[in-house]
């Protein structure tokens, strides 16, 4: 038999739980922390990201086609913005303009590369990257998923090119230390085993297709080994 | 930890197979077809039409490809199962520097065939296989065009 005390901690939760709640809503989905719904105009459904559609419903979202929002504080039905018209909350972390969709991360430790055409990390733009037109608009050369939209942190190699970091630590562990995207970035670092340090081969750099000293490690072997 | 590993690998790449297979659906490479051997994503089933203008004209070749468990991280095996007079290509192998060497993960089983195809327009006969068809090839090409014409009819024609 529940106490008077129980059965109203039943109806009103106590503080802690409330708050909880509020986390809860605030966190989002497994993919996203964002304090916003939308509704999907291919099925009408409410969801809080595309990939919780996606693996609920038999065809994929196009993100671009939303043009309404729900806000998961105050349950307010408005057009796509970045804060709540009626409670003031804001939905994401921050929008960038140049991508086209909102960013996770914080605004002040990124900056957007016209040229390369997405938000990089700020310390790149301190220290010179290599840039690569629209690079992140290509897949990602090892899971051919797309990069510019993946929430999968990337790696950057040196040739500017792009793919996700835990690719780039299976290509690695795999024995490949070339970027898949036939630039490289870690041969360098290689040491060369003691047993091939005095051989020769003939090689093509596949940079400039003619001369030996422009650095590149993106190469190929022509003819076998001499000693 | 090994086994941890091999395991996360098979995940991408029984995933990054069963891309490619849907972009293979939705836009297949000109003049050939790639798809998988039944239920098994591993091993795949690949024709190409000879290339208009070349000596395998008219003919369709058949192509057997077992993908490793590591793939995209290794390439694939690539077998003619159509037999073929090219200097590059014998029953068991093909040389062809993508399939060694030269493998990157950014290619695709649609890129392997597309480099079939052209490998077929265009034989490398200073990196032959079988070196009696490269040397006839350099030495009497209205010879070896002749030969070819007829393999191709004999083997590998539509009819």
């Amino acid at each position: 038999m529940a106490t008077e005390e129980e059965e109203i901690d039943k109806v009103c939760p106590a503080d802690s739980d409330v708050s909880l709640e509020k986390e809860k809503r605030i966190i989002g989905c497994a993919h996203y922390k964002r304090r916003a719904k939308f509704v999907t105009p291919c099925c009408n459904k409410v969801y809080i990201c595309r990939y919780c559609h996606d693996e609920n419903e038999q065809h994929y979202f196009n993100r671009k086609t939303v043009t309404e929002l729900i806000c998961t504080e105050c349950d307010t039905r408005q057009r796509v913005q970045e804060e709540c018209e009626n409670c003031g909350v804001r939905f994401g972390n921050y929008h960038c303009d140049g991508c086209g969709i909102c960013r996770v991360g914080g605004r002040d430790r990124f900056f957007h590369c016209e040229r390369c055409n997405m938000c990089l990390p700020v310390q790149l733009q301190k220290a010179g990257h290599r840039c690569v037109e629209n690079v992140s608009r290509s897949n990602c050369p090892v899971c051919l998923e797309d990069i510019h939209t993946s929430r999968i942190p990337c790696h950057i190699p040196d040739c500017g090119h792009l793919l996700h970091r835990p690719c780039f630590e299976q290509l690695l562990q795999s024995g490949h230390y070339a970027c898949p995207t036939y630039l490289d970035s870690e041969v360098a670092a290689t040491p060369m085993p003691p047993e091939y340090a005095n051989y020769k081969t003939t090689i093509l750099c596949k940079d400039c297709h003619k001369c030996q000293h422009c650095g590149a490690y993106n190469t190929c072997q022509t003819n076998g080994f001499q000693k | 930890m090994l086994r941890d590993r091999r395991s996360r690998q098979q995940t991408v790449s029984t995933r990054r197979i069963q891309k490619e297979l849907a972009e293979i659906k939705l836009d297949p490479p000109p003049n050939c077809t790639a798809s998988p051997d039944g239920d098994d994503l591993y091993k795949w089933v690949c024709s190409i039409e000879g290339p208009v203008g070349s000596v395998y004209e008219g003919g369709v070749f058949f192509v057997d490809m077992i993908l490793p468990q590591s793939y995209p991280f290794d390439p694939p095996f690539v077998q003619f199962r159509t037999h073929i007079y090219h200097c590059n290509i014998s029953c068991s192998a093909i040389c062809l520097d993508i399939l060694q060497n030269n493998w990157s993960s950014a290619f695709t089983i649609a890129k392997v065939v597309l480099s079939i195809c052209s490998l077929l327009t265009d034989c490398n006969p200073a990196d032959p296989l079988d070196g009696g068809i490269a040397n006839l090839y350099v030495n009497d090409r209205a010879e070896h065009d002749r030969i070819a014409r007829i393999w191709t009819k004999r083997y590998a024609s539509k009819t």
